[in-house]
């Protein structure tokens, strides 16, 4: 009996020892150079964007004359000086961290996928994450790769001129997303119209309207053949996410957690922030009174509450950033026509869909006759038709009229946001401040 | 070595000289997938979305060795009714884990690395007494005190980890670590008092409000003030101070007089510093709050004094506070029953007692908070000892009482 333990222990010893090493990954979760398909790293690109849409609603509109913030330090978005890096935590931070996330995800897709259509919406994501950053920081650091732990010690951080990032990242991406993606989006992903369209804008934005005028014209041309036309009812593009009109949108769920952990964008111009209860503008009150019959008035301002209506967010807070729609895209191209020196009826006749739909009677071109009234004619109807979409102050300072619509001097060191400060700490100085902050 | 025959002064004792030294690896707080990098999975509105791994891949990762040395002497008076010890000990980390932050260009706050060497070293210095030994009284007493000293010594290669602020929406010092200096140094600019009241814009917007600006002092006299570099590299930022006090002390006693008993113990730290973001915050000092004539040109100087000034939510000196306290942690007073009595209900022994933590508790001036032993650890972007040394609203100190009734049968 004896010897029978003995064996039996004895084969335990021997039984237990490993065949292979204990070094091993966790086979439940996904690393990520084991990767064979990129649809979940894409999908992560798309939802980055999400973390900069209320940073990109209260720039767009507060910064601006559309909405005012009413409690320090908020209030330093209207008033153009160095405080204003006291918002770094709410609005800069996050937006910088969410913009350069989708960045490295897309890099990841680009440089690993070998699905095409992958490969252009990552291309679209990558050129629209740089191009927010561009209008809101100007230069910026540019990456293009996926980086290992043992390129960051070496890696250049220094901030790119804005004019390399647009001509070096931006444009080459989304011409290689115009040759790659299809007309018409499935779900909301980006799509050939929408890459046209947004190049069209950057090209708008760089004041090159020689090279915007053909994408633009590809855009409004194409939009049917997208599935994309003007909505009957203006209200109706604030109600449903995806409608007809939208080209590309940053599709916001209640039921999906972003990581921006503030207010969201519509609770701030629908005044629910206790930081701003009554953040609508005068200024545009306004220019809604110089447009009599307006339709789009009751729309966007609500004057009795001194605030913006404009998501009525039926059905459960989850309404869509919309980065871009058809109205914005036509009002793009009639301006660069204007500026390329086309006549003012076939400018003006651009508009007409738009203003018809505001209950409005289209403009005069035998009194509207010249290019500059035209552009002011442009500038008035853009800021009426996009109040509240996060656009105005990007208008304003690529126009260079921020100084006269606001009705202040503004110092142009702030017509940039400050970088946040962290990044200029943890780069040990390599990435600078924008001067002024 | 009192045991030794060479050995011949009565009043000692005991002699002991004691010495020891070792290592220890401990992988700190490090995951079991540290080293590896893993997709985050994510539900998105278009599917599953693989997130970017919270920690960039290392597979360099390795345990941190800490190497204890300790030269001591144990001594013992009076048959050693009297005994003290004295140690000196130095503690080496090699290859300490360190969250370093990086820029968010890498998609990423901080990365995981075996990165420096940190030497700390301290005197401790105990003393215990049996003052009374006699039937019915006797009375114990014993002190003691410690010193600590930090210092990094290497950083694997660099002169100075990248800087962190860490607190509150950015209301916080700028912590540095580099070589030379100690672990999780407060930085921040000088103040040279606080904007006065009567330059608020509109005092009665809310109770307690202050200025909530403060002049503050151009180190270098360029006409700029740069939060962002210290004073040697022309900026304006200097050392306000360590979470790490200076010494820890405490002491104890044991008193018994006849069937009564007590004990209290009291512990203190003197010397270290908390930057107490609480004041910002209830006093609503959210800046901006001077009038515009404060500064017509608002060129960050006041008109009135040709000052510089900044928002109380900056890396001001003005929030760092005294963390030094005194506490009575514990005090017990007991009264035993006499066993004759208790016998007679067939109870063996039975005591009762009422005890205290923190009855007494003492902490500096200028500290406005309830609770200077809190240090926060809570937020996003800590990163452990490199970044402690900040207080948002910590929980008071507690304060309890208990009576007690012990019976043995």
């Amino acid at each position: 009996m004896k010897h029978i333990y003995i064996l039996f222990l004895g084969s335990l010893f021997l039984t237990l020892s490993c065949s292979t090493d204990l070094d091993e990954s966790p086979p439940n979760i996904a690393s990520s150079d084991s990767l064979t398909d990129f649809e979940g790293v894409l999908n992560a690109a798309y939802y980055y964007q999400l973390g900069a849409v209320t940073p990109m609603a209260v720039m767009g509109d507060f910064r601006a004359d559309n909405a005012l913030m009413l409690e320090s330090p908020y209030t330093e978005f209207d008033t153009y000086g160095p405080g204003l890096t006291a918002m770094e935590d709410q609005y800069f931070g996050p937006f910088y961290t969410a913009l350069y996330r989708s960045v490295l995800s897309a890099n990841n897709v680009i440089e690993n996928s070998t699905n095409t259509s992958q490969i252009g919406e990552a291309k679209f994501l990558r050129a629209l994450s740089y191009f927010k950053l561009v209008q809101v920081f100007g230069d910026v650091t540019i990456i293009l790769t996926s980086p290992d732990i043992g390129d960051i010690p070496t890696f250049d951080l220094t901030r790119q001129p804005a004019a390399e990032v647009y001509n070096n990242v931006i444009i080459p991406d989304l011409q290689d997303a115009i040759s790659l993606l299809n007309i018409t989006n499935t779900n909301g992903r980006a799509s050939k119209l929408a890459a046209q369209s947004l190049l069209g804008k950057v090209y708008v934005h760089m004041g090159n309207f020689g090279s915007a005028q053909p994408h633009l014209a590809d855009a409004v041309n194409g939009a049917a053949a997208g599935d994309v036309s003007l909505l009957e009812n203006y209200a109706d593009i604030f109600v449903t996410d995806l409608n007809s009109e939208i080209i590309f949108a940053t599709q916001i769920s209640s039921s999906v957690e972003d990581e921006y952990g503030f207010s969201d964008f519509w609770s701030w111009y629908l005044g629910n922030d206790t930081k701003s209860p009554r953040p609508l503008d005068a200024s545009l009150i306004a220019a809604f009174d110089a447009s009599p019959g307006d339709l789009r008035r009751a729309v966007n301002i609500d004057e009795v509450n001194a605030r913006s209506p404009k998501y009525p967010q039926v059905g459960g807070p989850d309404h869509d950033w919309i980065e871009l729609r058809l109205a914005d895209v036509i009002l793009l191209y009639a301006e660069t026509l204007n500026e390329n020196g086309a006549s003012p009826e076939n400018v003006l006749d651009l508009l007409d869909p738009i203003r018809t739909r505001a209950g409005l009677a289209p403009l005069d071109h035998t009194v509207i006759n010249t290019q500059a009234l035209i552009r002011q004619a442009i500038y008035d109807e853009r800021r009426l038709e996009l109040a509240f979409e996060g656009q105005r102050w990007f208008d304003l300072v690529r126009t260079g009229t921020a100084e006269a619509e606001i009705g202040e001097t503004i110092n142009p060191n702030y017509y940039l946001f400050p970088i946040p400060i962290s990044e200029i700490l943890a780069s040990d100085g390599v990435i600078t401040q924008n001067p002024g902050y | 070595m009192h045991n030794e025959s060479f050995f011949n002064i009565d009043f000692i004792s005991l002699l002991k000289p004691r010495f020891s030294t070792g290592s220890l690896g401990s992988t700190s707080d490090l995951g079991a997938y540290n080293s590896l990098s893993l997709l985050n999975p994510q539900a998105t509105v278009l599917g599953t979305g693989f997130l970017i791994p919270s920690d960039v891949a290392n597979s360099n990762l390795t345990w941190q060795t800490n190497t204890e040395t300790n030269y001591g002497i144990d001594l013992g008076f009076a048959n050693n009714r009297i005994r003290m010890g004295v140690d000196y000990y130095t503690s080496d980390i090699e290859d300490i884990l360190i969250n370093q932050s990086v820029s968010e260009v890498f998609g990423t706050p901080s990365i995981r690395l075996n990165s420096g060497d940190v030497r700390s070293s301290g005197v401790e210095v105990e003393l215990s007494a049996g003052i009374i030994r006699k039937e019915n009284l006797s009375w114990d007493f014993s002190a003691n005190i410690s010193t600590v000293k930090t210092e990094i010594t290497d950083l694997g290669g660099l002169d100075e980890l990248p800087q962190a602020i860490y607190g509150q929406s950015g209301r916080g010092p700028v912590f540095r670590n580099y070589v030379g200096g100690e672990i999780g140094e407060m930085w921040g600019i000088e103040t040279i008092g606080m904007v006065e009241d009567s330059f608020i814009e509109d005092p009665t917007r809310a109770i307690g409000v202050n200025s909530s600006a403060y002049y503050v002092v151009d180190q270098n006299g360029d006409g700029v003030i740069d939060k962002t570099k210290t004073v040697e590299e022309g900026g304006d930022l200097v050392k306000i101070g360590q979470n790490t006090p200076e010494f820890y002390y405490g002491f104890n006693s044991t008193l018994n007089f006849k069937d009564f008993d007590m004990s209290f113990q009291f512990q203190g730290a003197q010397g270290g510093d908390v930057w107490n973001v609480d004041p910002i915050y209830y006093n609503s000092e959210f800046g901006g709050r001077v009038r515009d004539s404060f500064d017509a040109n608002s060129d960050g100087i006041a008109d009135h004094n040709g000052e510089f000034y900044l928002d109380s939510n900056n890396q001001l000196d003005a929030q760092l506070q005294d963390a030094s306290f005194l506490a009575l942690r514990n005090l017990t007073i007991g009264y035993t029953f006499k066993p004759e009595l208790t016998n007679k209900i067939g109870i063996n022994s039975a005591r009762v007692y009422v005890a205290d933590t923190n009855l007494l508790y003492l902490w500096g001036d200028d500290y406005t908070s309830y609770n200077p032993e809190g240090v926060d650890t809570t937020q996003s972007d800590y990163l452990g000892p490199t970044t402690y040394g900040v207080q948002i609203g910590s929980s008071p100190i507690v304060r309890s009482f208990t009576f007690g009734f012990n019976v043995n049968f």
